[in-house]
């Protein structure tokens, strides 16, 4: 295992968010969480990148403890994070965007290889080099974001929520992109999902939180059908009908 | 047509805002030298100082996005240890009767006296700052104002080293109008090189997004941290260059009236931009002068006169026009523009192609 959660739980205050969560993520895998709002995912990937710290339980990479680490250096391991919701410097130019993600490393030559491939994999930020990150797009400025955690030269991403906010087209080709990352470097992946449909067809593996706990655990291939995740996702014991009226 | 895709030229686009800037100012300085006017001299010696200060302003300010209220503080502490290397070496006992043996019978040249003090300056903002910068916002903001407060309440009480409440004459009025231009030179190259340098690419990053930063493995507290040791360094040798430009120190000098009057000039300019900062010292003290000269009467007694003090009144509103019409400041937070067809993008090395 590169990434292993083990059993943390984690509170704001006194009230828990996540409660006993154990995540495994091997080396060369996509590993995709889903759940519903307020179901712990972000809370969870927080922890991971050092923002939160679990009350209880152990988070190792690569066999080294990374509890209590401060998000610096979480990421100086090779755990490169992409928060949810775009997080740009907009008023930095794309360039600039870009370089922050190389600033943790040392291969100068690499770093200039690496520089122009994530330039030719997102053609527009290439034509945008100086002008303003602000400036973009919704999904060109994910694929900035993405671009930049790539340049971190990562052992794993972390990616919240990468289709929040983007019309489906978009979200299709973020998606590409980062099948794409896995089958030409083997990036390793752990996305957090609200949408579990999308969630299946890219990942080798899923986990569904619900209420700060696991409810479902398994491959994706096992899952193709859809009927136990929406299970786990809503809770739904007796029928669609029956939870409706208890939902809404 | 000039082609601006030479390695030559490259480098001259990389440079242009703060060539650009100190050209500009070299005009000014030339001119008004030529005019051989003593208070217009007077003027642009003070107005060039406070490049210094706003371009070191500009470099905590502007790139970490955390308002400081306390950097006139170490102007006061980068002028009283300039002082005590340089002031008055006959009465030198008399005002200071506590300096220490060494500093009571040595003086230093005063180019070296107001490096030392910017030395001083730094260091006492890395002790400051370790406490400081770990604030965001508006606490941030507060803290560096109670360390102005600090500052000002030591220095005013501290009479055996500063003369308290009194004032030290004597310095040796060495700062010309061309050694401020030096100085004003200088800070701005520093300002331009860290901005532009890992660190300041670091803190600006900070300050769009302090999560995204930590997240690309930003240090903010260390990289506020650094920014705020050299910004002091730059404001204590300010203070050094206004000690030998007055001749005099009083602690009174530096405090409310000169942080505001630097921040406003930061603010109008615009705050995250290097050109913002030079650009709003030169039109506040075009402005501040000719209104001074209104309040004083400068067309004759039956001229048109300023009532006294409406110069302030005057500064005050266009702050506020400015914060309200135009919040990223006069240059709209951009430094001065390059005039050439860009050719960086592939159309561009296309076109040099064919």
């Amino acid at each position: 295992m590169l990434l292993s959660v083990e059993d943390i739980y984690v509170h704001y205050g006194r009230v828990p968010a996540v409660r006993g969560v154990s995540i495994g993520v091997s080396e060369g895998e996509i590993v995709c969480v889903v759940g519903p709002n307020g179901a712990g995912k972000s809370t969870t990937l927080l922890t991971i990148s050092g923002v939160l710290r679990p009350s209880q339980g152990t988070i190792n990479f690569d066999g080294q403890s990374i509890v209590g680490l401060t998000p610096e250096a979480v990421a100086r391991h090779g755990i490169s994070q992409v928060p949810e919701g775009r997080h740009v410097f907009t008023t930095l130019s794309v360039e600039e965007n870009l370089r922050l993600g190389t600033r943790m490393r040392r291969d100068r030559a690499e770093i200039e290889a690496d520089f122009k491939r994530v330039l030719e994999l997102f053609p527009v930020l290439a034509e945008r080099r100086r002008g303003a990150a602000g400036k973009l797009s919704g999904g060109e400025q994910q694929m900035l974001v993405i671009g930049r955690a790539l340049l971190t030269n990562p052992r794993i991403m972390t990616i919240d929520e990468p289709s929040l906010g983007l019309a489906p087209n978009l979200v299709d080709r973020v998606y590409e992109v980062l099948l794409e990352l896995r089958e030409s470097r083997g990036l390793t992946l752990l996305i957090v999902e609200q949408s579990s449909e999308r969630a299946i067809k890219a990942a080798d593996r899923i986990y569904v939180l619900r209420s700060g706990e696991i409810q479902l655990e398994g491959d994706a291939a096992d899952l193709q059908d859809g009927e136990k995740v929406r299970q786990a996702y809503f809770g739904f014991t007796e029928g669609v009908e029956h939870a409706g009226e208890a939902t809404f | 047509m000039i082609d601006a895709t030479t390695p030559l030229m490259q480098r001259i686009r990389h440079f242009w805002p703060v060539v650009n800037l100190c050209i500009g100012l070299l005009v000014i300085t030339a001119i008004v030298v030529a005019l051989d006017d003593r208070i217009l001299a007077r003027t642009l010696t003070e107005g060039l100082i406070r490049v210094v200060i706003v371009v070191a302003l500009y470099m905590f300010i502007g790139n970490s996005g955390i308002m400081s209220f306390g950097h006139i503080g170490f102007m006061m502490i980068g002028a009283y240890a300039t002082g005590w290397q340089t002031c008055c070496p006959y009465t030198r006992e008399m005002f200071m009767p506590g300096l220490p043996g060494y500093l009571l019978d040595n003086s230093h040249h005063f180019v070296l006296a107001i490096f030392l003090a910017g030395l001083l300056s730094a260091f006492v903002a890395l002790i400051a700052g370790i406490a400081l910068m770990r604030l965001s916002g508006i606490a941030a903001s507060i803290g560096t104002f109670a360390f102005l407060m600090i500052i000002y309440s030591v220095y005013l009480r501290w009479s055996t080293w500063t003369s308290g409440a009194s004032s030290v004459i004597g310095l040796p009025q060495t700062t010309t109008p061309w050694v401020a231009y030096c100085y004003a030179v200088v800070t701005i190259f520093a300002a331009f090189f860290y901005s532009r340098s890992k660190f300041g690419l670091a803190l600006r990053a900070s300050r769009d997004d302090e999560v995204a930063a930590k997240a690309a493995g930003v240090n903010v507290i260390g990289q506020r941290l650094l920014a705020f040791v050299i910004s002091a360094f730059f404001c204590g040798m300010a203070g050094g260059l206004f000690g030998h430009f007055l001749g005099m120190l009083t602690v009174d000098t530096f405090f409310l009236n000169l942080t505001l009057i630097t921040l406003a000039m930061l603010v109008i300019g615009g705050m995250q931009s290097l050109s913002g900062a030079v650009v709003g010292v030169v039109v506040l003290t075009v402005v501040i002068d000719l209104l001074k000269n209104l309040e004083s009467g400068m067309f004759g007694k039956d001229g048109f006169v300023l009532p006294t003090s409406s110069t302030w009144v005057v500064v005050g509103v266009v702050m506020m026009l400015i914060i309200i019409f135009r919040r990223s400041g006069i240059t709209r937070n951009a430094e001065l523009y390059w005039p050439f067809k860009s050719d960086i993008t592939a159309e561009g090395a296309l076109r040099r192609q064919s």
